[in-house]
């Protein structure tokens, strides 16, 4: 192949892309603005997921869903490095934390923050109780919430993606729901906004459309 | 309380969520004409779905990182690019264990410049493959011109598509007439030239000139000035006198072997067969 060819083919290959796939940028963005501890961490993983597609583009299936593959790879790059990398983390601060507790200094946590204007602006604003209450969620309901509840994707798209049955999908989102309905309404009881309410009644039976139908089918 | 009732938990999810099949979907909705509670807690679902959701909205992409994705894409392109340029240099290298030989001999080679009548042919074959002369063809038509005007010589083709014949011009070396053919190594990073000085190489004496052996092939090599000099003579006499500035020797001598020169077959005039 000629050398006018072969650029030829890689201008096309990243112009498709561009028009394939950039375009949900929003989309990626606003999974890991959810998922990531900050919008910093949040552009390091939509530059890492994009990164990753653009690599694995040939392997794209042309007519299926660009947006689930990309949400995919966001994913499990989320999982796989940004997870690791948080352990890391809490590993090291830790250790910080014991040591600064041997040298007999005090330590705020959050002192850091308050220190640097710049930490100030990277750090969400505290009073952003949704991304609060998703922080304490399990990463398997908080990644069902932000792929059905953000993305808008189907439950057969997000068990693919999570490599898990549609059962299991349908059970951490109730669950999930639950628990960020129930830490919202405790957030806005502490901060006085409201008064306690009594959390929804459940029909308590298994979240499952698989079982429903098989009752019903029985 | 009916089968509908017990299941309210997973069916306003799922009605919710848009992903009740048609039937059930039918069922759901007339159940719910009849059952108030289901209605009603249906209701309730619906304005806490659309709260929660509401309040999970995230801001769009900044306009700065998308600036820096294409950046990101850019340097992406940029060394992939390099790779491939990596890649098809490299496809030319010396397979093992020739490769240690040959790079332990020009080791070697770079200590003793050669003298006599070989060494003087080897620095006029570089001067020639890298002095600025005039081209007599160039472009598609080269082949059918070295047919016409110098039949006895083929021009070596390499098993890399990237390498291609750009141009030739008549001269002569030692008194001897002689082919210079013009070739171009294509990479997508961009292109380098290879010069190959071709002549009736009978009754020279290669003695002079440091030789390697690579997988059973015999090539002279020199190198001066940065110019590196890789010869390769055949059987029927005719030699070969490839030169570039930018590619190592190994890299020279990876692609001669690599090329149709040594696979060549002679016919009873010993014209190449095609």
């Amino acid at each position: 192949m000629s050398r006018k060819d072969m650029l030829a083919r890689r201008k096309e290959h990243r112009a498709e892309f561009e028009r394939e796939a950039l375009v949900h940028l929003d989309a990626m963005y606003g999974a890991a603005y959810r998922l990531a501890r900050n919008p910093r961490d949040a552009e390091d993983l939509v530059q890492d997921a994009l990164l990753r597609a653009y690599r694995f583009w040939d392997t794209f299936e042309k007519d299926s869903n660009c947006k689930a593959w990309l949400l995919r790879i966001l994913t499990n790059t989320f999982i796989n490095e940004y997870q690791k990398k948080k352990r890391s983390r809490e590993v090291l601060d830790a250790a910080q934390a014991e040591q600064e507790a041997t040298d007999g200094v005090l330590h705020h946590a959050g002192a850091d923050t308050q220190k640097s204007p710049e930490g100030l602006l990277l750090e969400r604003s505290v009073s952003d109780d949704v991304q609060r209450a998703l922080d304490q969620l399990p990463d398997e309901f908080r990644t069902a919430v932000v792929l059905c509840d953000i993305e808008g994707l189907s439950y057969k798209e997000i068990a693919d993606i999570m490599e898990c049955p549609v059962g299991t999908v349908m059970s951490r989102l109730f669950r999930g729901r639950r628990l960020l309905e129930k830490s919202l309404q405790d957030f806005a009881v502490e901060s006085g906004y409201v008064k306690k309410k009594d959390p929804a009644p459940e029909g308590g039976d298994t979240i499952d459309l698989a079982s429903y139908r098989a009752r019903k089918g029985s | 309380m009916t089968k509908l009732c017990d299941s309210i938990d997973t069916l306003a999810m799922a009605y919710l969520d848009d992903e009740l099949a048609e039937e059930e979907l039918r069922d759901f909705e007339l159940h719910l004409h009849d059952c108030g509670g289901c209605k009603e807690r249906l209701d309730r679902d619906r304005a806490s779905m659309a709260e929660l959701r509401r309040r999970l909205a995230p801001p769009p992409a900044p306009d700065l990182l998308r600036a820096r994705l294409v950046r990101a894409l850019d340097t992406e392109d940029a060394s992939a690019s390099r790779a491939m340029t990596r890649q098809r240099v490299n496809r030319w290298l010396l397979p093992g264990a020739a490769s240690v030989a040959a790079v332990a001999a020009l080791a070697v080679f770079i200590a003793n410049r050669p003298g006599g009548a070989a060494g003087a042919l080897a620095q006029e074959a570089i001067r020639q493959n890298t002095r600025v002369a005039p081209l007599e063809v160039q472009g598609a038509s080269t082949e059918g011109w070295v047919r016409r005007y110098a039949p006895e010589v083929t021009p070596p083709r390499f098993d890399d598509g990237g390498v291609q014949l750009a141009g030739a011009r008549l001269t002569s070396i030692d008194g001897r007439d002689a082919a210079q053919l013009f070739y171009q190594v294509v990479t997508p990073d961009r292109v380098y030239d290879l010069r190959a000085l071709t002549f009736d190489a009978h009754g020279i004496d290669w003695s002079g000139l440091q030789q390697v052996d690579v997988d059973g092939t015999t090539l002279g090599v020199d190198r001066r000035d940065g110019n590196n000099l890789v010869i390769f003579v055949d059987r029927e006499g005719y030699a070969y006198a490839f030169t570039s500035r930018d590619l190592s020797l190994e890299q020279l001598a990876g692609m001669v072997v690599h090329s149709d020169l040594v696979r060549r077959v002679h016919d009873s005039r010993g014209r190449v067969a095609q």
